[in-house]
């Protein structure tokens, strides 16, 4: 079966909805937020989880903050990378490999739950690095 | 309350909900590291979402912690904050009347949810900045 037919399985089993879909992604629902999964080729187990939609880099000082937070991510939490794209947009990503179908569900249900705990994680490392900056501009005034 | 329809929604919204017990009449489900309730009572007009034991009390914080929820419940819409033996709940309720429950409806509850746990949380580390 390839990864995509067993990921759409895999998602009727738990009930959820599928909202787009494309030759090798989809596009669904996990704990409110709109999670790409994609990557899903017939002649590869690999499977990539993303996340976006989340942050937008207005500024060149939200974008060093960004790629601070992003960096902070990548140090502290396993398996999840973060990364500006070209339109400074943040995303969160978990790819992997799976060896066997029958592991499929648990390390897709893994890679959702590890997005959503990345963007929570990036979020409150981004508010706190916003807060420092500020204190510091503050200080750089007095 | 339209038990199945609800939980159908709370599947389209990315959720999963497992019953606490054979009864049925209380489910459970993951939101972002919170863990969130739902009674289920088919003879009740309302649905209900909460965060349990969010956050413990004793002798020694117990007046704070209720100045807290009093500040709480007075600066958020919608969602009630209680002690119940010796934690701190968060509560919505929502009254259906002859409607049910929607995708919008429930997203609009748990992101309130959401808001009063994190504004909870910063009132009790003294960080609070209005912003959730």
């Amino acid at each position: 079966m390839s990864a995509k037919s067993k990921v759409l399985e895999i998602l009727s089993s738990w009930g959820f909805p599928v909202i787009e879909e494309s030759e090798s992604s989809v596009v669904l629902r996990f704990q409110m937020n709109y999670v790409s999964i994609g990557s899903m080729r017939d002649d590869s187990n690999f499977v990539s989880v993303t996340l976006s939609g989340i942050f937008h880099a207005d500024n060149d000082e939200e974008t060093f903050l960004a790629l601070r937070g992003a960096n902070d991510l990548a140090y502290r939490q396993m398996i999840v990378k973060a990364y500006l794209d070209s339109d400074l947009d943040l995303v969160i990503a978990v790819e992997f490999f799976y060896p066997e179908e029958e592991h499929l569900e648990g390390l897709l249900e893994m890679a959702l739950k590890a997005v959503v705990h990345g963007k929570k994680t990036f979020l409150d490392t981004y508010r706190s690095l916003e807060a420092q900056q500020k204190l510091l501009r503050e200080a750089e005034e007095e | 309350m339209n038990k199945e329809l609800t939980l159908q929604n709370l599947r389209t919204l990315g959720f999963r909900p497992v019953p606490t017990d054979s009864d049925e009449d209380l489910y459970e489900f993951e939101f972002e590291g919170l863990d969130v309730l739902m009674p289920v009572n088919p003879d009740d007009n309302c649905v209900t979402f909460l965060l349990s034991r969010v956050y413990d009390v004793n002798d020694d914080n117990r007046v704070e912690t209720m100045e807290i929820l009093l500040k709480l419940i007075s600066s958020l819409k919608y969602v009630q904050a209680s002690l119940f033996q010796d934690t701190v709940v968060l509560t919505y309720t929502h009254y259906l009347g002859d409607s049910e429950t929607t995708p919008e409806l429930i997203e609009h509850m748990l992101n309130l949810l959401s808001v009063a746990f994190v504004r909870l949380y910063s009132y009790i580390n003294g960080t609070d900045d209005n912003e959730c």
